[in-house]
């Protein structure tokens, strides 16, 4: 008797359910393809976050985000000169990237040790730029957000047995690795 | 201009904004031109003294560095006198995140601030 092994008629494609696949044979980007993504991204992705169930750690993050993007609200609203020594004002994008860093750092760390990087000071310098600062019994971290410097934030962190590191964080891919060794 | 001597103490403004609820961060040591500006207690013996020569004063506080450990940190203590501020004292080197943190770790507050800041 010959066996015989069929070869599955299906593929795996990794689209999510979102139409259909560049994998299919025969498909072709259409000519306003970019145009439309652009439009539409933001939709669907709102769409598709409040139809995703998160992980508990997931919701801690975005609530956390949440109460920073409140809290800083008040940094926009001081007006220039704000401490009657020639204060510059804070710019919103200085903001939205102290938010970003904040959001990118709870990320990088094990869900063990989120608590303890939930609450932040969040504090405006003379210069515009931003301090984001945590301090706890077991460390202190301090990142300052510049408009000064647009592709990177500064950082500082000391831990309780007088460790320390210092160093750039870049924007687009900032490197959080010593943040586990920081709180752990 | 003077020697400013090691064990002597230097006072610094703070505004609100820079110590949310009464808590002093790293935010208040800050550069206007060639440093941070402080006032040197030979002439400018009290915090209220200090705080009385900011342009806004109202919800201000102060607080003290001792020279010594600032100039270890390493900065450089510099007495600069203006015209209406004999006491005028100039606090040099960049203010990277690491230095403000120190600098932290050595200011003790003489006056807290208000909490509505004064803007």
């Amino acid at each position: 008797m010959d066996i015989i092994v069929k070869k599955p008629r299906f593929e795996v494609h990794t689209n999510y359910g979102f139409g259909a696949s560049p994998k299919h044979k025969g498909f072709e980007f259409p000519d306003d393809y970019r145009e439309k993504r652009r439009k539409v991204a933001p939709v669907w992705l709102r769409h598709r976050r409040a139809h995703t169930q998160h992980s508990p750690a997931e919701k801690i993050i975005e609530n956390a985000v949440a109460t920073m993007t409140e809290q800083s609200h008040s940094l926009l609203a001081l007006p220039e000169d704000w401490d009657g020594e020639g204060a510059v004002r804070i710019a919103e994008d200085t903001r939205a990237q102290a938010i970003g860093i904040f959001e990118r750092a709870l990320n990088a760390v094990a869900v063990s040790s989120l608590s303890l990087l939930l609450s932040p000071r969040i504090t405006a310098m003379a210069d515009g730029s931003i301090d984001v600062r945590w301090k706890s019994p077991k460390f202190t971290l301090l990142i300052n957000i510049s408009p000064q410097s647009p592709s990177e934030a500064k950082f500082y962190a000391v831990n309780n047995n007088r460790q320390d590191i210092r160093g750039p964080l870049k924007f687009d891919a900032p490197d959080f690795r010593f943040l586990n060794w920081l709180v752990g | 201009m003077e020697h400013v001597p090691n064990e002597d103490v230097l006072f610094l403004r703070v505004h609100p904004q820079n110590a949310p609820n009464g808590e002093l961060q790293a935010s208040a040591f800050k550069d206007i031109g060639p440093g941070m500006s402080t006032n040197w207690q030979k002439y400018c013996p009290t915090a209220a003294d200090s705080k009385s020569l900011a342009a806004k004063p109202k919800g201000h506080g102060v607080v003290s560095l001792v020279v010594e450990p600032v100039r270890s940190i390493p900065l450089a203590v510099t007495h600069t006198p203006a015209k209406k501020d004999r006491s005028h004292t100039t606090v040099a080197g960049e203010k990277t995140p690491e230095v403000r943190e120190k600098l932290l770790q050595q200011a003790t507050w003489e006056i807290l601030p208000e909490d509505k800041p004064s803007t």
